[in-house]
């Protein structure tokens, strides 16, 4: 009963959590219904709302843009290139050795 | 007629891991140092990622897209890293520091102002990639981790806690921290301080 009542008056610190889980898995009906009315009167978390799509967008490295990322380092890929030499020497495809 | 013998028989394709290297180490690297910040275990990631593709290249042939395949085992590889480094220690979802966006009614403690234009197409989307990495970085790793597997690789709910050994009330937990926390840090490290060009605004 007190879980129902805190529902429908959801203060943002709430909204907030209920707007993050809205993205991770289906609200309950109650859920639903107290966010909506929460929203109805806060624009604020209507915004945040907005800007969790937003983020999601934004994290998502650039594609489009290889120049920005960074580049694996001239000695490392030495390194790497001479054990993969090695692992094609000893483990490969030929038997014995 | 004599046919000359040089042509060449069609082999099926074999491996080349230094071609993989030279075609896709750039990109391993950039995805590895994302997830666990520091370029020698990123760079220690892509070798054993390519080590390992090595050994499971007989599996190679039916793969149309090298890049997505060799990423695949990258972000196995990514996921062993975590898991080891969290064995047996509770994972800090945070708290205290993000109540203070909160007042104590639990209101927004400073609102939740519009972001104005799409900095993604702006001519500043190179910087703004910038600060958005910043804020990224400044996340708990495994925070960052947690939701950069959501949000880039598309990871379940399931997913997550397996790879991390933790509850889903967990991992949501630490999602919302994470969106509350990059939210907070693209506010107040962008959008406040970099107005997007418009011809009205209030002061």
């Amino acid at each position: 009963m007190r879980r129902t009542l805190s529902l429908l008056n959801l203060n943002c610190r709430r909204a907030s959590r209920l707007l993050s889980d809205a993205r991770e898995r289906p609200l309950s009906k109650l859920e639903r219904f107290g966010l909506r009315i929460h929203l109805l009167g806060c624009r604020s978390c209507g915004r945040y709302r907005h800007q969790l799509a937003l983020l999601d967008r934004f994290v998502r490295p650039a594609g489009d843009d290889p120049a920005a990322a960074p580049t694996l380092p001239a000695d490392a890929r030495g390194r790497i290139e001479r054990r993969l030499a090695e692992a094609a020497g000893d483990g490969g495809t030929t038997p014995g050795g | 007629m004599p046919i000359e013998s040089n042509i060449t028989v069609a082999e099926p394709p074999r491996p080349r891991p230094v071609q993989w290297l030279g075609d896709h180490g750039d990109a391993l690297y950039a995805y590895a140092l994302r997830r666990v910040r520091r370029p020698e275990v990123a760079e220690d990631l892509v070798q054993e990622t390519l080590l390992a593709a090595v050994q499971a290249s007989g599996g190679f042939a039916q793969r149309a897209n090298v890049r997505t395949w060799l990423t695949g085992i990258l972000r196995h590889k990514v996921a062993d890293h975590f898991r080891a480094r969290h064995r047996g220690v509770q994972i800090d979802a945070g708290t205290l520091e993000d109540d203070a966006l909160f007042d104590k009614g639990g209101q927004w403690r400073a609102g939740v102002p519009a972001w104005r234009g799409d900095p993604l197409r702006s001519a500043e989307a190179r910087e703004f990639r910038a600060a958005v990495d910043a804020c990224l970085a400044k996340l708990p790793a495994t925070m960052a981790h947690l939701f950069l597997s959501r949000v880039d690789d598309g990871a379940t709910t399931d997913e997550l806690c397996g790879a991390l050994g933790i509850t889903p009330d967990n991992a949501w937990t630490m999602l919302h921290r994470a969106r509350l926390r990059l939210r907070q840090c693209l506010a107040v490290n962008w959008f406040t301080t970099r107005p997007t060009p418009s011809p009205r605004r209030r002061t």
